[in-house]
């Protein structure tokens, strides 16, 4: 399979402003290292904790942390192959980005602040066509009303506020508005855990056929595990920064390797009230604080089956099976 | 073709249903009949006075010649705009009516939810009401307002048939000076705002949009101009000039309270750059400009109306004070708060003078409050049904 994106030991850290005179005291790794490849047509799912980095991630690829946080620091290459060439997104300044940015785009987590709620669908969707392509108005109309129909929404819908629409329809105008540039890869940030169970499965549904309708290689962030089992080709754990496991959905899921993964996979709820609960693994305490993160192995203070080297040695990701795996224990 | 009764201002509308609008348009229009026809030997007298004068004669002209000039055209021109407003807008109706429906704008629906609220459409037609006040002064004011008349006999008259609000110590009809008065407080309410909220809006769109160095230096100095009392730093300018007119009250009002709104812009600024919708905009690349003209600014609205619409309160206020203090406007030009100021030696023997100056304050500061707390509510698209 072609590889689309590499991203190689990416970070991102925030700097902690503190004192009297504002200095920076300390700084977040958001994300500590990240290295993975994203291939042509598949959906990778990224999994972990509230705060383990994931969207983080997600906008430091599409290049937009520096809009929001002053200071930040990102490094790390995030190579993209655009027709047999490569480009370090990383390295890009703002301007030398645009041209990418119809090909790198992103649905949100929250349907209710990722609408302009001063727009009507119809300028929303046909944005991103103003500012990348030179359409008349009849050709950005029409498009506008060929995604909204795409996504499941109708043409009359295109003149009205995002506030007269449910949070499953105003997803579904955000999934239009991300893939009007046409793009190749669609960064999902936890794109239905705002939304009803019923709801989730329709947006996920929705999401798939669009990959196979538009050819998109899907990154896909969340929290709910059975949602990225669901839609995912492989699945990236990651646990403060870092990630611990990275492999095919199925195996990973179904035989967990590291034990941050076996811990969340056994945390998964399941369906059936008989079930036991003998195989759980609960974990013990908070996750660590960013700022601080433990020495050695990130997830030793909180792991199961922790050895006295754990603290002293960073675990690599190192090829096991047919996955990634940062842990030399297993 | 447009019918001859649609040129009829109100018969059309009534035709076609809208039965409020045709009254207000018909009652607009019969006013200003009224008034032209009270003051048909005015203004004919008025414009005969400019065609003589622009002829050569050697006549005198005043600026209150030129006064009753500009209100008298002033009168014949609303005459014929209204006519031509209910023409044209019951031939839009008509064909609206036969068009499939067409998307509403979106003004026409803030203006459509602003209607819905009778408050706030009585600030409207406060503010209107005193707008048309200041137009027409020379036609409402039964006296030139630095006339004075005989001051042994006509001082300090208390209200009558012949001066409804009295005179003042030197004799000057009072009603007159209050009806002019509203030119000045509504000037300098309106002009001083204005550059207040353009300076402060682009002020603190600079410090919230970029962040960093050039917030904190932006933001640091507006700290240390709101740091100075307002009506002391306005004494001290004002000082600085030899003569004062009204534009260097306006422009100083207007220079000193930016601060204000450049703290709410660079906050509402900094509520929205953490929104998702402007992510989104960022990841699409959008420019500067785009970000800010389309997906800060108009978000920004809302709080920026609010606050220009409590500020021209606060605006007319100062004036009044710096007019009160003897630096504002100087008489014998009569304003609000020189009104008030003259008639400190007889406050409580002739009361009428300040009450009915401070109830002119009063009213217009409710309007401007009733009109922005309608506008806030009309203009958030969450409050609508």
């Amino acid at each position: 399979m072609e590889k689309i994106l590499q991203v190689k030991d990416l970070r991102v850290r925030f700097p902690v402003h503190g004192g009297v005179l504002l200095r920076k005291i300390a700084e977040v790794k958001a994300v500590d290292g990240v290295s993975f490849d994203l291939l042509k047509g598949e959906t990778l799912g990224v999994v972990g904790e509230s705060g383990c980095g994931k969207s983080s991630l997600g906008r430091a690829i599409i290049n937009i942390l520096g809009a929001m946080n002053y200071g930040v620091e990102v490094s790390g290459q995030i190579l993209y192959q655009d027709n047999g060439q490569t480009i370090d997104l990383a390295q890009l300044s703002r301007s030398q980005m645009r041209p990418y940015r119809s090909a790198i785009q992103m649905i949100f987590q929250d349907p209710y602040s990722s609408l302009n709620p001063r727009l009507t669908v119809r300028q929303i969707i046909e944005e991103p066509l103003r500012i990348h392509t030179r359409y008349s108005a009849s050709e950005r109309r029409a498009q506008v009303v060929d995604l909204l129909k795409k996504v499941g929404l109708s043409e009359d819908h295109a003149n009205r506020y995002p506030h007269e629409f449910s949070g499953g329809q105003r997803q579904r105008i955000g999934i239009a508005r991300a893939l009007s540039t046409r793009p190749r890869i669609v960064i999902a940030d936890e794109p239905v855990s705002a939304l009803d169970v019923s709801i989730q499965a329709q947006v996920i549904n929705l999401m798939q056929e669009l990959q196979e309708e538009f050819d998109l290689s899907y990154i896909f962030i969340a929290h709910d595990l059975s949602v990225v089992r669901h839609i995912s080709d492989r699945i990236a754990v990651m646990y403060l920064g870092n990630i611990v496991e990275i492999g095919p959905a199925e195996k990973v899921y179904r035989q967990p390797l590291h034990p941050y993964s076996r811990a969340l996979l056994s945390a998964v709820p399941r369906p059936d009230p008989k079930a036991t609960h003998e195989d759980r693994i609960p974990l013990t305490g908070d996750v660590p604080s960013p700022i601080r993160k433990p020495s050695g192995c990130a997830f030793h203070t909180r792991c199961p089956v922790v050895q006295p080297s754990c603290s002293e040695e960073v675990p690599r990701l190192e090829v096991k099976q047919d996955r990634a795996v940062a842990c030399p224990w297993v | 073709m447009i019918p001859l009764h649609d040129w009829m201002p109100g018969w059309g509308h009534w035709r076609l249903g809208q039965r409020l609008k045709g009254t207000v348009v018909a009652g607009l229009f019969a006013l200003f009949v009224l008034l032209g026809l009270w003051h048909a030997r005015t203004i004919w007298g008025s414009l005969l006075h400019t065609a003589s004068k622009l002829s050569g004669a050697e006549v005198v002209y005043t600026s209150r010649d030129l006064d009753f000039l500009v209100t008298s055209l002033f009168v014949v021109a609303m005459l014929v705009l209204i006519v031509l407003f209910s023409g044209l807008s019951c031939r839009r109706r008509r064909q609206a009516e036969h068009l499939a429906k067409v998307p509403e704008g979106q003004w026409s629906i803030v203006w459509r939810q602003f209607q819905r609220n009778p408050l706030a459409v009585a600030g409207v037609v406060i503010i209107l009401a005193l707008y048309l006040v200041a137009f027409l002064c020379p036609f409402i004011a039964p006296y030139d307002p630095i006339d004075q008349g005989d001051r042994v006999r006509e001082r300090l008259l208390p209200p009558s048939a012949q001066h409804l609000l009295g005179t003042d110590r030197f004799a000057r009809d009072v009603f007159s000076r209050v009806v002019y008065g509203s030119r000045i407080s509504l000037l300098v309410g309106f002009l001083s705002v204005g550059i207040a909220v353009t300076i402060g809006t682009i002020v603190g769109a600079m410090a919230g949009f970029y962040g960093g160095w050039i917030e904190s230096l932006i933001m640091r100095f507006v700290d240390m101009m709101l740091s100075f009392p307002v009506l002391i730093l306005i004494i001290t300018v004002i000082a600085l000039w030899r003569e004062q007119s009204i534009w260097i009250i306006i422009t100083v009002i207007g220079l000193m309270s930016w601060m204000g709104v450049a703290r709410l812009v660079r906050a509402q600024f900094l509520v929205l750059k953490e929104r998702e919708f402007f992510q989104a905009a960022r990841a699409l690349g959008a420019g500067n400009s785009r970000l800010i003209f389309r997906h800060l600014l108009p978000n920004s609205l809302t709080p920026i109306i609010i606050s220009a619409t409590l500020r021209v309160g606060n605006t007319i206020l100062l004036e009044a004070a710096l007019s009160y203090l003897g630096l504002g406007v100087q008489p014998p030009t009569a304003s609000w708060g020189n009104i008030v100021y003259d008639t400190k030696g007889n406050l409580f023997t002739e009361w009428w003078m300040p009450l009915s100056a401070g109830l002119a304050i009063v009213i217009t500061v409710v309007g401007y409050n009733l009109l922005g707390d309608g506008l806030r509510d009309a203009l958030d698209p969450r409050l609508r049904e």
